[in-house]
């Protein structure tokens, strides 16, 4: 199935599909979900997709800072809590 | 994109993320526990770097937002009463120390960078942002950071609210309620926003 052939009830589902893959969804909407992308390969594609985005953003954070900017962080504390006020900013 | 196959589309799409504790390293803190203030004062400055670099400037904008991020932490980390608010209000601070940068800047355009992408420190060295862990397969850290270059490119084309939301829920891992109260904004709008947002950088991504 193409795009161009998603139906209204498609587009009410996707209108759901981050709740879904948030599992965010009650039992009764999320087999509802489920059933319409079981027999749906349009929106199954679509939030396969849409949760390969996720994926990719979710791997894309939380990283740790490269060393030259965590050496001059450590030095901003040390300096910090050395003279026990705020110190300049080391650039 | 990779394609990854037929799945279990009811799984959620989760991420191993090392969550720190930020309550603990508070009431730490209080006690005068030196190696939990320092701990405090550098996730701080982590996550005004990563604040800056993927929602809101460039690499000068990160520098004056760290040093915000860690005077602010450094005053008054020790004195909220409700250490379990500290994460929201660190990532709160954070938000303003980059909007207050952004400001002194008005005149220069946004840039979003990559956390792969090189750039120049204040001595004009080049510098790599972050290096790819060599003990993965290399073929697949290509990839990982193929993609990351790419889904930085589109970022830099989400509009400021939606590009931030995703930040906080997805790259920074905060619940709905932590990144409402960051943003000021209901559940339901960050729900709204993060939905939106990531429709658009899939269309975009698939495109590619």
């Amino acid at each position: 199935m193409k795009a161009s052939t998603r139906t209204v009830r498609c587009r009410a589902f996707l209108e759901r599909l981050s709740l879904y893959i948030d599992d965010e969804l009650s039992g009764p909407a999320r087999r509802t979900v489920t059933l319409h992308l079981r027999g749906c390969p349009c929106c199954h594609e679509l939030a396969d997709s849409l949760r390969r985005t996720v994926v990719l953003c979710r791997q894309s954070g939380g990283r740790r800072l490269p060393a030259a900017v965590r050496a001059r962080a450590r030095a901003r504390i040390t300096a910090l809590l050395a003279e026990g006020r705020p110190s300049p900013a080391k650039r | 994109m990779t394609k990854r196959g037929d799945r279990n589309l009811s799984h959620r799409a989760q991420t191993p993320r090392e969550e720190p504790d930020y309550a603990a390293l508070v009431r730490a803190a209080q006690t005068g526990n030196q190696a939990a203030v320092e701990r405090l004062l550098m996730r701080a400055q982590e996550v005004a770097y990563r604040f800056s670099l993927m929602a809101c400037g460039g690499a000068d904008d990160a520098e004056d937002a760290m040093q915000e991020a860690l005077l602010k932490t450094y005053r008054y980390a020790t004195r909220i009463r409700n250490p379990e608010a500290f994460k929201t209000w660190l990532y709160r601070t954070v938000k303003n120390a980059c909007l207050i940068s952004r400001r002194r800047r008005v005149d220069e355009p946004a840039r979003l960078l990559s956390l792969d992408e090189p750039l120049h420190g204040p001595e004009g060295r080049e510098r790599a942002i972050d290096a790819a862990d060599p003990s993965k397969d290399p073929e697949a850290v290509a990839i990982n950071s193929r993609l990351r270059r790419q889904l930085a490119r589109v970022l830099r084309r989400l509009p400021g609210p939606y590009r931030v939301v995703v930040f906080l829920r997805e790259m920074e891992g905060l619940s709905t309620r932590e990144v409402a109260d960051v943003l000021g904004i209901s559940e339901a709008n960050v729900k709204t926003r993060l939905h939106r947002a990531r429709l658009f950088l899939r269309q975009e991504l698939e495109e590619r």
